[in-house]
């Protein structure tokens, strides 16, 4: 089995639906310390 | 003795937050080194070929960082301790789409949304088809040919993951139909490119046909942005559309398999499509919308778009260093022909879509 699949079929429905959640709650939290001056400039 | 019988037969503990956290880290550094040397070639070779005088293409760090990690995975391969930190890609990746939001106006999102959509619905349509009947002339199992349809016509892995429980479908079905998807993926990251720079494609008209043909998230996110920047922000967010209608297809797929009494029947569709739903895009949703009614003045609104970037740069890197070419052999032939076959239909009827939409609405 490759390892990319091995990876992400180990967790069930309920756990990929999670990482989706924490992605949007972690960017959502950047974005809002972005917004109150409590992030750091980001340069690119 | 009876001690150390009690030590071998006691379950082993989950490890702690801080121990598993700490396990990503060589991961997540191997990845930043990967994506920064990547940006760091364009720019040295940037600044050469401008001090020289030479007039050589553009070659964004995205293509880079991918050969790089390409290198490590297929030659050295990737140790154990990377593993857990390089394996975080996909949470890089769906951050950056959902901080993406920054830089779309709604009445954008709605607009290429719009035209998204319709273009999407009639390549699901196509893709379906036209897969299920590759799947007859190579006489594959009927769930597998169901797998690489959803997987060619939606999204790629995380659609074939949702369709095999939904469906009842062997491990190895799904093992075989991720590995085709993921392995032309790989090769359209190199392929698309090409063809688009051939066809003199605008930014914006490639960024809609990656987001329509290329399958998995991640590739189709990187085969955009290999092309330009501009292009990379429009195939992700032709690409979001197409994850949005993942419950769909896979209810679909749901109900025609309970149909004939080889997988169980759905109770609640309502539920059954929330749970399918792919929560980014309503995180990209909020963002575009907190931009649009100016939550986020003008520079803040940069540091947004460039958070955005790092997280793809890890993205990038990921999708090289997990990219083993072994694979290749691991599925079989049959599949991976009727995949190839299948993709590269899908690859000419959706440029040619594009193409007609372009001069229809004017992408």
């Amino acid at each position: 089995m490759p390892e990319d699949a091995q990876q992400q079929k180990k967790p069930a429905a309920g756990s990929r639906i999670s990482l989706d959640v924490w992605a949007v709650a972690i960017s959502l939290l950047a974005a809002a310390l972005i917004r109150f001056h409590l992030f750091p400039s980001v340069k690119w | 003795m009876a001690s150390s019988v009690a030590a071998h037969q006691a379950p082993a503990l989950p490890p702690s937050l801080g121990r598993r956290i700490w396990q990503l880290v060589p991961g997540l550094l191997l990845l930043f080194a990967v994506g920064y040397s990547g940006k760091l070639i364009e720019q040295s070779l940037s600044r050469y070929s401008k001090a020289n005088g030479l007039h050589w293409p553009n070659i964004e760090y995205v293509l880079w960082a991918i050969v790089i990690g390409l290198a490590i995975a297929n030659t050295i391969g990737l140790p154990r301790i990377f593993r857990p930190g390089v394996a975080t890609y996909e949470f890089w990746l769906k951050a950056g789409i959902v901080l993406l939001g920054s830089r779309f106006l709604l009445g954008d999102v709605w607009r290429l949304g719009g035209i998204s959509l319709l273009l999407v619905g009639i390549e699901i349509a196509l893709a379906l088809t036209f897969m299920h009947a590759l799947g007859r002339v190579f006489r594959l199992p009927g769930k597998l040919a169901s797998l690489l349809a959803v997987g060619s016509s939606i999204c790629g892995v995380s659609a074939i993951i949702a369709a095999q429980g939904a469906i009842d479908a062997d491990e190895e079905d799904a093992t075989i139909a991720i590995a085709a998807i993921l392995s032309l993926g790989a090769l359209a990251l190199f392929t698309f490119p090409l063809i688009g720079h051939a066809l003199h494609l605008g930014d914006r008209a490639y960024g809609v046909w990656a987001g329509l043909a290329v399958d998995n998230t991640a590739e189709a996110t990187a085969a955009g942005a290999i092309y330009s920047d501009a292009a990379g922000k429009i195939a992700v967010l032709v690409k979001t559309t197409r994850n949005a209608l993942i419950g769909f297809a896979v209810l679909g797929y749901a109900i025609y398999w309970a149909s004939r009494g080889q997988a169980q029947t759905v109770g609640n569709k309502a539920a059954f499509l929330w749970r399918k739903f792919p929560k980014f895009v309503l995180g990209f949703l909020l963002i575009s919308a907190l931009a649009t009614f100016g939550f986020f003045s003008k520079p803040q609104l940069t540091d947004v778009a460039n958070l955005s970037r790092w997280a793809f740069l890890l993205t990038f890197a990921g999708v090289g260093l997990r990219t083993n070419i072994r694979d290749l052999r691991v599925q079989g032939w049959r599949p991976f022909i009727v995949g190839a076959l299948g993709e590269i239909a899908i690859a000419v009827l959706t440029l040619g879509l594009v193409i007609g939409a372009d001069r229809v609405f004017r992408l």
